[in-house]
């Protein structure tokens, strides 16, 4: 790809549609490559619109006056309860180990399947046979000369 | 004067003999007429399959079949004696005693009840049969009955002989008129004092007659004309279903899974049953279809004109549809969908 890296952060402004009309088609591109990419793009989605979910609540009095002094945070504890997005993105995504251990184990399966499972029997009716059971059973409580006279002669199967 | 005397005579006496000739051989004319048109084909047919059981016999047997452009003959040696039949020698003998039967060709000895045979429909059930002109067949005086379709063409054609009512030939018409199977004597002696028949091998694949369609397998009552006459299960769980129609019979064997196309014997002409790929054989039995429909691999064979056959095998796949099936028909059916 190009001249854009694909980022979490350009996944962002391509959801909140801040991307030219190059940078868009690249990133489609790459999302459209790799299905990694296009779940971390669903989270970003989800993310987003779960912010946007959220109810709207006034700050308290001192908050503007701490963000002006460039400080919004009171103290420590406040600081913990940040969540850095990124990481928790990183957190929650399926190691590319866990990707391979699924895809083997769905290959077995359906391997197994292949394998295991019983499949139907191929059958090779014997045309000869059955024709002769069918002329013995038609002699029954029939001319019986007639019927077994096509048993008797040797068995041809046309050309 | 002598002379003149036996010019005089010669007209008289010539003149007499050929009025002798023609009066006897107009009553001869009118005497077989009338034992031609007074004669029941049905019931004549049905004397023929009785004297079948009761007549010694000695011969040679004709069996004709095409397939295509080609045709086959081929000839085998026949005789009976009481309830026992050999018909061929060698590795093509077929043996019969009461309901057992032997094919040495592939090996197999079947034992059949005979009592399923009692509710078989009356020859003229499915065709209309009429008595037609008194022929010669191995020698021998012939009453001849024509079977013809509900559109008037003959369809088939048997010699019945006229002492013992022993069938002496049998010939099947396809709808053009040309006979494309058909079983003659072409050499007989009646009444002689026939070979012993061989003894049948004391034990071989006993076919039992079943009441029961086991799951997954199909039994319509009806086929066309072709009513069921019997169910039979094999060995090998292969399940026989056994139909008449008074003149022909039809068999449909039943297997479980696909049929391996692949494997099938070389010959035979591509087609299709209810929409599933098929492949149909000539024999000297007559028609064998193989086709494929929901889990089992079909065979009909029948002794019956081919397109007879072709138009009444679809309803055993009918007979096989699910409700669900019918149901994707309805839905999807205007669409050309499948």
């Amino acid at each position: 790809m190009s001249e854009h890296e694909l980022t979490e952060d350009l996944l962002s402004a391509y959801v909140d549609d801040e991307l030219d009309a190059g940078a868009r088609a690249d990133v489609e591109a790459r999302l459209a490559a790799s299905s990694e990419w296009q779940a971390i793009l669903d989270e970003v989605r989800e993310t987003r619109d779960g912010l946007r979910g959220l109810p709207q609540v006034d700050g308290p009095p001192e908050f503007w006056t701490r963000i002006m002094a460039g400080d919004p945070l009171q103290d420590d504890a406040e600081k913990d309860q940040v969540i850095d997005l990124a990481s928790e993105r990183r957190r929650r995504r399926i190691p590319r180990w866990g990707i391979a251990v699924a895809g083997a184990a769905a290959a077995a399966v359906v391997v197994i399947g292949v394998v295991a499972v019983p499949q139907p029997d191929r059958v090779r009716p014997a045309v000869a046979v059955l024709s002769n059971e069918h002329a013995a059973r038609s002699s029954v409580g029939n001319d019986v000369i007639s019927s077994l006279a096509s048993i008797a002669v040797p068995t041809r199967l046309g050309r | 004067m002598r002379l003149a005397g036996v010019r005089r005579l010669l007209p008289a006496t010539i003149g007499r003999l050929a009025l002798i000739v023609a009066v006897v051989g107009s009553a001869l004319l009118v005497i077989g007429a009338e034992a031609t048109a007074g004669a029941d084909p049905e019931a004549l047919l049905r004397k023929a399959r009785d004297a079948s059981a009761t007549t010694n016999v000695a011969g040679v047997v004709e069996v004709r079949w095409v397939d295509g452009d080609q045709v086959f003959v081929e000839r085998v040696g026949a005789r009976s004696r009481g309830d026992a039949y050999v018909v061929g020698r060698g590795e093509h003998v077929a043996v019969a005693r009461d309901g057992l039967r032997y094919a040495a060709d592939d090996g197999v000895a079947t034992l059949w009840d005979r009592s399923v045979q009692s509710d078989a429909p009356a020859p003229g059930a499915a065709w209309n049969l009429e008595m037609d002109d008194p022929a010669r067949v191995a020698g021998r005086a012939a009453s001849v009955v024509t079977a013809r379709d509900d559109d008037g063409r003959i369809r088939a054609r048997f010699y019945v002989d006229r002492s013992t009512q022993l069938l002496l030939r049998r010939d099947v018409f396809d709808r053009r008129g040309e006979v494309t199977r058909s079983v003659q004597f072409v050499r007989l002696s009646i009444g002689a004092a026939a070979p012993a028949v061989p003894q049948l091998p004391g034990k071989g694949s006993e076919v039992a007659a079943t009441d029961d369609v086991p799951d997954g397998f199909t039994a319509p009552d009806r086929l066309g004309a072709f009513r069921l006459l019997g169910r039979y299960r094999y060995p090998d769980g292969t399940l026989q279903v056994f139909y008449g129609d008074g003149l022909f019979s039809l068999s449909v064997f039943e297997q479980h899974g696909l049929v391996d196309w692949a494997a099938m014997p070389e010959g035979g002409r591509p087609g299709e049953v209810e929409g599933q790929r098929a492949r149909t054989y000539s024999t000297a039995t007559g028609t064998v279809v193989v086709w494929g429909e929901q889990g089992l691999v079909l065979t009909g064979v029948s002794d019956a004109p081919a397109d007879t056959v072709q138009a009444v095998l679809p309803a055993v796949a009918n007979d096989h549809r699910s409700t669900v099936d019918d149901v994707v028909d309805f839905v999807f059916g205007p669409f050309g969908w499948e």
